[in-house]
């Protein structure tokens, strides 16, 4: 039986040192939108997971970066394996780095991606060389691929993930935790985004009304019917967020737009709205829709081997005296993606706040204590013995 | 007094000769950009026009529009021995910037009768049909000519619906036998149309004010504006009465900033139509009635959205009148010593007659025949077209409206 202080003590003494792996990974700035950022980040993490033995391969992207896939040079295709996923892109353009330099004072380190999520691919790094360098074994492999277009909704990385969600059986994602408390994230909504263009006929409004279909009109019909959609009781939420259309007042409008936010809770209430939406008809003759658009990433939701994940983690945290509670995350990770498929559980990066903001920040009393249950989570037992 | 067949045909004679001249000078102003914003061109076409007329012995007084960005109006006169007044009513501006006239390669181009370019029929042609009739009457009826008091006023910013000319025209034209309006009219063979009536309009525009919150994390604080808005759509719509020829028009519409967000903001803008004073004051009424209006809150309850509407423009319409009948009365009678027919048309598009007709007797629709107003655009399967007139309707207009006009001095 190993003793889980043990993990505690040796992340403790190399706290310095894991500061300092996220202040260097995050000086490199790494924007989706630039693949040619994504090359330095991927190398900063090879050189370590070399060392711990892993093969590093960088599969390249159509339209990304690429990402890194590592898993032990020893494999062997009849072990039971785990997946430990992240993402090397940040929602920060190149420069950001000039107004907003990455800074320590006191508990909190600030800059761009330091929560999201290069603070998480740290502690991946060094929860698997605390494994290693304490000589405790894995009963399941772990494996790691770190995508560069999470945060554009992972089109280049979703097959990729989505294969390895069948061949694992569970995936530990790095996503920051959620809210100041450091909630687990065991559910997370679907999003979804339609644009639709609604057709009429122009037509003068002086000379010959009669002769138009107003755009204009069929999209208040057609806004109704989509608020009709919306089940708050259910956290099925449908947002008509922006309309635009018609050129002049005295013409009759002949077409408009609408983007709308779409949020589900369950997978089968995301498939009923996905459905619902696509069979929305017109009200007025003559008008068109085109409906575009839809879920990119289903609801994660609390199934039971999900749930049994987060059982597990709570039991973990407890040993190293991190009393942990689960929460529901408002959007969606690459968690979504491996839910259909395997075990998951998200939320396991570090206590901060501020993703995507100015004041994006971690809490570095919580990076040791984190990086732990990683390592903890990484060495427990597979289901299948 | 009833033209005799040879004066008839001399005026027949005089207006086809005099076209090809006519239709070069049409050419010259079409030539000019005179877009109701760009002032330097407007009295650039002013300046042109004046010099046409100065041939014929009209003195030219430029009077500044009430809004400063606009060009000049133009009065040309020609005072007559008698204290017989005849008005004609016009406009230099069109409705095509320099560089949309540019982008869609829109010029004075002839094909075979149809002349299409920017301000044919709207209005210029109209301005060239005063021309040809003025110089008719003072090469074959000299003694008309002479004796009436001829005014001609050319608005700067008829297309924007400027309410400065039309008291312009009330203190130029007061005591005229008839305020004649050159906005194209449609003829088909012998088959000419006067306009009567207008339809009045008005410009709304709604406001909703509602409750931005963030789509995700706080939906049920949210107020939706568009959703609102919507609804407030809807009711308009429903306030459209064919029978009663009240209609409205959402034409445009805005709301939201970014997809994630409940949008706090939606507006739209709303033209309304109709015929009669009663109705049309009903249906501002029952616009004015929405202010204030709220059925969406949002879902925790806390936020009520609410609409506010405003008038951005009223112009009432010109409704069907005695004294417009008794100018129709004359224009028929004149039709039918050319063996011509004229209809009255009530048109849904406003005109400067609709600020005036309360006041003077007048008829409008008096300039060539054409097609395609405001469009400058021309697409591939003909479902947009440029703005046109016809050559072959300038003479026929030109020599009903002398027709008209010897009757209605001396008749």
């Amino acid at each position: 039986m190993n003793n889980s202080t043990d993990i505690l003590n040796y992340l403790a003494e190399r706290r310095q040192e894991m500061i300092d792996f996220v202040v260097a990974l995050a000086r490199v700035e790494s924007p989706t939108s630039r693949p040619e950022t994504q090359a330095p980040v991927q190398d900063l993490l090879r050189e370590p997971l070399e060392q711990l033995g892993f093969a590093v391969e960088i599969i390249p992207g159509e339209q990304s970066g690429g990402m890194l896939w590592a898993r032990p040079s020893t494999l062997s295709s009849s072990q039971p394996q785990q997946l430990l996923l992240g993402h090397s892109d940040t929602v920060w353009p190149v420069g950001t780095l000039t107004e907003m330099p990455v800074e320590i004072e006191g508990n909190v380190m600030r800059g761009p991606g330091v929560l999201d999520m290069k603070s998480g691919l740290t502690q991946m790094i060094f929860a698997l060389r605390a494994l290693a360098e304490l000589g405790w074994e894995t009963a399941v492999a772990p494996i790691i691929l770190i995508n560069s277009d999470e945060e554009v909704g992972s089109y280049d990385s979703r097959p990729h993930i989505e294969r390895l969600a069948q061949e694992v059986e569970r995936v530990y994602v790095l996503e920051p935790a959620l809210g100041s408390e450091g909630k687990i994230k065991t559910a997370r909504k679907g999003v979804g985004e339609f644009i639709i263009t609604v057709r009429g006929k122009a037509a003068h409004a002086g000379l010959e009304p009669e002769n138009g279909i107003s755009a204009t009109l069929e999209l208040a019909h057609l806004t109704l019917k989509l608020n009709q959609l919306n089940r708050p009781e259910e956290g099925v939420t449908v947002n008509v967020g922006v309309v635009e259309g018609g050129t002049r007042s005295n013409v009759v409008a002949a077409e408009c737009r609408a983007l709308v936010d779409v949020r589900a809770p369950t997978v089968a209430a995301a498939e009923a709205l996905e459905t619902a939406v696509n069979n929305l008809q017109p009200t007025l003759p003559g008008a068109s829709l085109t409906i575009e658009g839809g879920f990119n990433r289903l609801p994660l939701e609390r199934t039971p081997r999900n749930q049994a994940l987060w059982y597990l983690a709570q039991a973990l945290g407890q040993e190293i005296g991190l009393e942990l509670d689960e929460g529901t995350a408002g959007g969606g990770s690459d968690g979504n993606l491996t839910s259909p498929y395997t075990a998951t559980l998200d939320g396991l990066g570090p206590v901060g706040g501020g993703a995507h903001a100015t004041h994006e920040h971690i809490l570095l009393d919580s990076f040791v204590e984190r990086t732990a249950l990683l390592a903890l989570l990484l060495q427990a037992p597979s289901i299948k013995q | 007094m009833n033209l005799d067949s040879q004066t008839i045909q001399d005026l027949q004679t005089h207006l086809e000769t005099n076209l090809p001249h006519s239709l070069d000078m049409l050419r010259q102003m079409v030539e000019i950009n005179s877009f109701t914003a760009n002032a330097a061109g407007v009295d650039r076409l002013g300046q042109l026009t004046a010099e046409l007329f100065a041939r014929l012995g009209f003195t030219a007084v430029t009077i500044p529009a009430a809004n400063p960005l606009y060009g000049n109006h133009l009065v040309l006169t020609r005072h007559g021995r008698t204290a017989q007044k005849v008005g004609f009513i016009s406009h230099l501006d069109t409705v095509f910037p320099p560089d949309e006239e540019r982008r869609n390669n829109f010029h004075w181009r002839s094909e075979g009768d149809r002349i299409y370019g920017p301000g044919t029929v709207d209005i210029k042609g109209g301005t060239i049909v005063i021309y040809m009739m003025m110089a008719a009457l003072q090469a074959i009826l000299p003694d008309v000519f002479n004796n009436v008091t001829w005014t001609i006023l050319l608005n700067a910013c008829e297309e924007t619906g400027c309410e400065d000319f039309g008291e312009l025209c009330l203190r130029e034209l007061a005591g005229v036998r008839g305020g004649l309006i050159f906005e194209g009219g449609q003829m088909r063979q012998d088959r000419f149309k006067i306009v009567v009536a207008r339809k009045g309009m008005a410009i709304f525009r709604v406001q909703v004010a509602g409750k931005a919150s963030h789509a995700g994390s706080a939906h049920r604080r949210g107020a939706n504006a568009i959703v609102q808005m919507a609804d407030v759509i809807q009711r308009i719509h429903g306030l459209t009465d064919y029978g009663r020829d009240l209609t409205f028009n959402v034409g445009t519409i805005a709301g939201g900033t970014v997809i994630n967000r409940v949008p706090h903001y939606a507006s739209t803008t709303i033209e309304m139509r109709a015929f009669t004073p009663e109705v049309y004051e009903s249906g501002v009424a029952a616009m004015l009635a929405l202010n204030d209006f709220s059925t969406v809150s949002s879902a925790d309850g806390r936020y009520a959205c609410y609409v506010n509407v405003e008038v951005l423009r009223r112009t009432p319409p010109w409704s069907r009148n005695e004294a417009t009948d008794a100018l129709l009365a004359v224009w028929q009678q004149a039709a039918a010593d050319l063996g011509y027919t004229v209809l009255p048309e009530e048109r849904g598009g406003l005109s400067d007659g609709n600020h005036i007709w309360r006041s003077l007797p007048v008829i409008d629709g008096l300039g060539p025949s054409g097609g395609n107003s405001h469009c400058s655009e021309r697409s591939e399967d003909g479902s947009k077209e440029q703005e046109y007139c016809l050559a072959s309707s300038f003479v026929p207009k030109a020599l009903l409206n002398v027709a008209g006009v010897v009757r209605l001095v001396k008749g």
